[in-house]
């Protein structure tokens, strides 16, 4: 259970329904003060919860500084019901392979079969065909092998529609 | 030579260093320290690592400033990089919340300057995301100066030169001509333990024993390569 999963855990599900303060909920999930203050902040803006007031701890004995925030908040929607925010995992081939390129920038062929365990048909196969779209270019040669050089380095996700297909 | 990731001792001392920082320990997830000399393999498994796993890879280069570091981390992400230092930082801690993954930061060293590798303290305590840092071979030397930065690793790998036996290993999996026991002591030597330079030697070893129908590559077989094919000791 990541910090998220774990600080919507300790929060009740009813609209209306107040929350334990700052303290209590850090020690309910397991996770720092910090953490958790930020996860309710989120929570707050994206309209799950909405503060209702601040009890502030002094600073304890040998300390200095303002007194910590121990804030409450009151449930507005079910911070259960929030989208899981999925991102789709990347670990197909092709978009295995975009990463190492975006990683390396100059690369040959070669230098993609190994870290990638694609077959060097497959390789050739996608350096060509982003060659073909301008995603990559070709650079000189190092020994034997041809080098080339990622062109957009802004270019994040793997580019689309090379094989005719939406991949 | 086989198109093969060779599994040295280096890198399964990185995997399981990996698994040490991904395992939180009391609700805190650490950050990892991946350090060596050059040419041993770092950044190759780095490379590797966030590939495999779909985690963000960011290079550090020597113009970075804190901006430009964050705006990169943004974009690793997956988004549009705001414009501002601050609303860079929100975003990124925003989108770690969201989704844990291990950020893989490589040449740390250059973020030694100026303390810019307290930007990656302040995003793995905030938002409990692995960090990974690779750098240098005294990059161990450089963090320490940073005491609450280095108290965090939880995992510290260094990459070591091979030793004859590690060649000999590598050479079984990836090298496709026979080296004996005195040319792998020789591979030692000349290639300094270093991964580029053994890799230069086995494949210097496979166009010798193809070219001439060797069964198996000599020390006396590489000195001659060395001195352009004109024979002499090892």
């Amino acid at each position: 259970m990541n910090l998220l999963q774990s600080v919507i855990a300790c929060l009740p599900a009813e609209p209306g329904r107040q929350t334990g303060c700052l303290n209590d909920l850090a020690r309910c999930s397991g996770h720092d003060r910090r953490q958790v203050l930020r996860v309710m902040d989120k929570l707050c803006r994206e309209g799950y919860l909405e503060e209702t007031g601040d009890n502030p701890e002094p600073p304890r004995y040998g300390e200095v500084g303002p007194p910590r925030r121990n804030p409450t908040w009151r449930v507005v929607r079910d911070p259960g019901t929030r989208p899981a925010a999925t991102l789709p995992r990347k670990t197909s081939l092709r978009s295995k392979l975009w990463k190492l390129i975006r990683a390396k920038r100059r690369f040959t062929k070669g230098d993609l079969v190994a870290p990638s365990g694609a077959s060097e048909a497959t390789v050739d196969e996608y350096v060509r065909q982003l060659e073909k779209h301008g995603h990559v270019r070709r650079t000189g040669r190092d020994g034997a092998a041809v080098t080339y050089m990622l062109v957009n380095l802004k270019q994040i996700e793997p580019p689309r529609g090379l094989f005719g297909g939406g991949s | 030579m086989k198109k093969e990731f060779a599994m040295t001792g280096n890198v399964q001392a990185f995997l399981s260093g990996m698994e040490v920082v991904a395992t939180p320990v009391k609700g805190r997830v650490g950050m990892g320290l991946v350090f060596g000399e050059p040419g041993t393999g770092k950044t190759e498994m780095a490379q590797k690592y966030a590939a495999d796993n779909d985690h963000p890879y960011i290079r550090a280069t020597d113009i970075m400033s804190r901006r430009s570091l964050l705006s990169r981390i943004v974009a690793e992400l997956g988004e549009q990089p705001e414009y501002k230092a601050d609303d860079l930082f929100n975003q990124a801690v925003d989108m770690l919340i969201d989704h844990p993954r291990t950020l893989i930061v490589d040449e740390v060293d250059y973020l030694c300057r100026g303390g810019m590798v307290e930007v990656l303290r302040d995003l793995n305590d905030i938002t409990n995301a692995p960090v990974v840092m690779v750098g240098m071979h005294q990059l161990d030397q450089k963090l320490k100066r940073f005491r609450h930065l280095y108290d965090r690793f939880s995992a510290v790998v260094r990459f070591r030169p091979f030793d004859p036996d590690d060649i000999a290993s590598i050479a079984e999996q990836i090298c496709e001509a026979k080296i004996s026991p005195d040319g792998i002591k020789f591979i030692h030597e000349r290639g300094h333990g270093k991964f580029r330079r053994t890799i230069l030697w086995f494949s210097r070893a496979e166009q010798l024993a193809k070219r001439n129908n060797l069964e198996e590559i000599t020390a006396l077989h590489l000195a001659s390569v060395r001195n352009g094919g004109r024979g002499g000791r090892p």
